[in-house]
């Protein structure tokens, strides 16, 4: 039974169905023969990446024998320009839910709207469908093997957590926009800290907000007061937050004169004020 | 109205737990699996080939995934251990500082204890660990609230508090800093400063090291006056 699933080649479609013919991102080294065994595996490779563009498939790296991995594309063959310039690849350790997982607390803990990781979310969404794809793929093979069934499965549930991040993430930074929309939409760097259909929405929220004023009664207003501008309401940075330091953080200024050290690790309850530009280079998160 | 009302105070308990379930923790896996790539692509740290019996390290959620099905045994953490603990609990109710607990460990002890009671040793059963764990959160909410006392309108330490503590006392703290703001005698003075910070930090910064900003000896002699 042909186990090709989680072949990521999405340019591979041209060959047909997806997962029989196409290139087999077989797991483990067992396997490796396997391609071999359906007698194509050298032809089909040939065809895979002339139709490729000559783009690695991991059938070679399968036959090889060398660490195969369950997820192939470019990046695990030839260099794209991505892994060149090590933009995206730069991990630390660390998995990119991880990082929104911190950028969702920082959010709920913060008054203000903070800036949109723009990059982190165009990537965490990119996988998720990917790898969605994917797994509709592997339960539609009903296949004895349990391992690969595992794998799904276990991959299907880091599916569901990214989204349910991203959901909760998104859910906050609204709710923050929709309370201050005309401040934010007032900012210069306004197209750093909302996202083009955040952008939107608070122009429309703000729009019928204002709409919905005018017509409950502001039209009776006497004209002195009409011809004020109305004043625009703006984030309380003075609220209490939770700081856990990440990295040590020069000494930052209280507002009673005091100047304070930031140790690594440590835990603080400080004005938003206090820490805003530490929060900014990431050294501090909010809990 | 995008956030439900008990999500507007901040995170949830659930939330922390989610987060927390990140973390790495060691398995025993019974099955064999081959390496899994995470989701972020083979660059990022993957879910490496499982052979029975070596021991492996991968995040709380997929461990919990497996242990449902039943294809590993979750090795308990060394803090976790009744010998440990009686060692925390002893420190604990020796000295006024909290003891160096794990940041996550109310979340991860509940769903250990919760899920996996049965990986735990024999000599170090759950049901001493629920005991001595639950001494341990008595006596450091005890020391909390003595540290209600310290609360001022502009910084509090809180070394060595677990996040869930601090999620607990949240409400309550950040609505007394609140409190405290407002009713604050130095209001104008604090707001200035801060304004000045958020502004021209290095300006303020410069400054502080003069010593500009504290609180004069003739500004403490006109008080004395009165």
């Amino acid at each position: 039974m042909n186990k090709s699933f989680f072949d990521d080649d999405d340019e591979d479609d041209t060959l047909g169905s997806p997962g029989r013919s196409s290139l087999q991102a077989d797991f483990n080294s067992n396997r490796a023969a396997s391609p071999r065994a359906y007698g194509a595996g050298p032809s089909k490779s040939a065809r895979t990446s002339s139709t490729t563009g000559g783009r690695q498939s991991s059938v070679t790296g399968a036959q090889a024998n060398s660490s195969v991995r369950a997820y192939e594309s470019t990046r695990g063959g030839s260099p794209t320009l991505e892994d060149i310039l090590g933009e995206e690849s730069s991990h630390d350790g660390e998995r990119n839910v991880q990082k929104l997982i911190r950028a969702w607390n920082n959010e709920m803990g913060a008054p203000e709207l903070l800036k949109y990781p723009k990059r982190l979310v165009e990537r965490l969404v990119k996988d998720l469908v990917h790898r969605k794809a994917l797994v509709k793929e592997a339960n539609q093979m009903v296949g004895e093997d349990e391992a690969l069934y595992l794998q799904a499965s276990l991959v299907a549930t880091e599916c569901m957590r990214t989204a349910h991040v991203l959901k909760s993430y998104q859910r906050c930074r609204i709710y923050k926009i929709e309370q201050y929309a005309d401040f934010y939409l007032d900012q210069e760097d306004r197209e750093d800290r909302l996202s083009p259909d955040e952008l939107v929405h608070a122009e429309g929220y703000s729009e019928i907000r204002k709409r919905y004023m005018n017509d409950s009664g502001r039209d009776a207003f006497p004209s002195s007061l009409l011809n004020k501008d109305m004043p625009v309401l703006e984030p309380d940075l003075s609220q209490a937050v939770f700081v856990h330091v990440l990295r040590e953080c020069g000494p930052v200024l209280l507002p009673d004169g005091e100047l304070i050290p930031l140790a690594q690790g440590s835990q603080h309850m400080l004005r938003y004020s206090t820490i805003r530009t530490c929060l900014e280079r990431g050294d501090v998160e909010l809990m | 109205m995008a956030l439900s009302h008990r999500r507007r105070w901040g995170l949830t308990p659930q939330d922390l737990d989610f987060a927390n379930q990140e973390r790495e923790i060691e398995i025993v896996p019974m099955v064999r699996l081959p390496l899994t790539s995470s989701n972020d692509g083979p660059l990022a740290p993957q879910f490496g080939p499982f052979n029975p019996p070596q021991k492996a390290k991968v995040p709380l959620w997929f461990a919990l995934q497996m242990k449902k099905k039943g294809k590993c045994r979750i090795v308990v953490p060394g803090w976790l251990s009744v010998a440990s603990l009686e060692e925390t609990l002893r420190e604990e109710t020796s000295s006024d500082d909290f003891s160096p607990l794990p940041r996550d460990y109310v979340e991860l002890s509940n769903t250990l204890l919760h899920l996996a009671s049965d990986d735990f040793p024999l000599h170090s059963s759950s049901d001493k660990v629920k005991i001595l764990l639950k001494d341990i959160r008595e006596a450091r909410q005890a020391k909390i609230r003595v540290g209600a006392g310290a609360l001022n309108p502009v910084h509090l330490a809180m070394p060595h508090l677990s996040s869930m503590e601090i999620l607990e006392l949240r409400p309550t703290f950040s609505t007394a800093f609140q409190r405290l703001r407002e009713l604050n005698p130095e209001a104008e003075r604090h707001e200035a400063i801060a304004g000045m910070w958020l502004e021209k930090e290095g300006e303020a910064r410069r400054r502080a090291e003069l010593g500009e900003f504290e609180r004069g000896d003739a500004q403490e002699g006109m008080e004395e006056e009165y």
